[in-house]
């Protein structure tokens, strides 16, 4: 045991997990130029801590590199296949009817019409009213 | 290479070759993306067309390139865990079993790149789920700490500390399966 891991081990304990936790900070450019300069001479007298983060480092190039799977030939093939098979159109059209507000814009579209229709043509409300009652009254006399 | 703000513009209009070219550039990833959840290659080609299927759906939805990959990989991650509910249980804990990349240089390089991603995936397997789906977001497919955050619903602060310990484990585990591997 060296003089300084002695001291450590009478006084704070080994710096080592203090180290590790800035391993990643230091590999990503993150800390501050006193962290940096502490943990550059932690590591240059530490061996297990300066095999840690050069892993550390390495995975910073390594993990990218996996992300990509290629499947099998077909996959490409099997995807246009299916994707054919499922026109946009309905979906969109489908996404459109489920909406919350479909039922009220519906409503407002009608309206609108309704009103267009007695702005430009001879019908009127009270007209047709009165032409309902006159039915519905024939209809009541009827055995 | 065709940018992919030409390319997803391209496939909103309806363009078939556009369509395929995007499916063959992202089939990788997100084959690579669904077997890292799903841990089973047939589960996880299946899922992969899954996902691309609801892509082809959701094209209207998509918007510019830096958003794009982000977007897709949040729809990948429900597709997976639906999946992954509708099989009722939870991934199996085998090692991921991986081809080697078909870009491979050299036999030599090959082996030596293989027996590293083995490795990778080993340690991979030691994190704990959350961790595990951290290094996924982040370090593998560098997603930005930010967007982690709303994927997870998580804290930022909670992202990155937790972003770090899960890299430092992770390193520590690999240092201890290659010392350990003969």
């Amino acid at each position: 045991m060296t003089f300084l891991e002695r001291v450590l081990a009478a006084t704070s304990g080994p710096a080592c997990p203090s180290a590790e936790n800035r391993f990643v900070s230091f590999v990503d450019g993150e800390l501050d130029p006193v962290d940096r300069e502490l943990v550059t001479a932690h590591v240059a007298g530490c061996r297990p801590c300066r095999e840690e983060l050069v892993q550390v480092r390495a995975l910073l190039a390594e993990l990218p590199r996996i992300a990509e799977v290629v499947p099998d030939r077909a996959f490409v093939g099997d995807v246009l296949r299916r994707t054919a098979a499922s026109p946009r159109w309905a979906e969109t059209w489908r996404r459109l009817m489920l909406r919350p507000r479909f039922a009220l814009e519906l409503a407002y579209v009608g309206a609108v019409v309704l009103c267009v229709v007695a702005t430009y043509t001879d019908f009127h409300v009270a007209e047709v009213r009165g032409k309902v009652k006159t039915m519905i009254s024939e209809l009541k006399e009827k055995p | 290479m065709i940018d992919l703000d030409t390319l997803l513009a391209r496939c909103r209009t309806g363009d078939p070759l556009a369509w395929e070219e995007l499916v063959r550039r992202f089939q990788g990833r997100i084959h690579g993306f669904a077997l890292f959840y799903l841990r089973d290659r047939e589960e996880a080609r299946d899922a992969a067309q899954e996902i691309f299927v609801r892509l082809y759906k959701h094209l209207g939805d998509t918007r510019d390139a830096a958003t794009f990959v982000p977007w897709l990989l949040r729809m990948a991650r429900n597709c997976c865990i639906d999946r992954l509910r509708s099989l009722g249980v939870r991934p199996p804990q085998d090692p991921i079993d991986v081809d080697p990349p078909s870009h491979a240089p050299s036999p030599e390089e090959t082996l030596l790149a293989d027996g590293r991603r083995a490795l990778l995936y080993r340690a991979l397997d030691t994190l704990s789920d959350a961790n595990r789906e951290i290094v996924l977001l982040k370090d593998i497919h560098q997603l930005k700490l930010e967007e982690i955050g709303s994927l997870l619903r998580l804290p930022l602060g909670t992202v990155k500390s937790r972003s770090n310990r899960a890299r430092t484990e992770l390193a520590k585990a690999v240092r201890s399966l290659a010392g350990a591997t003969p």
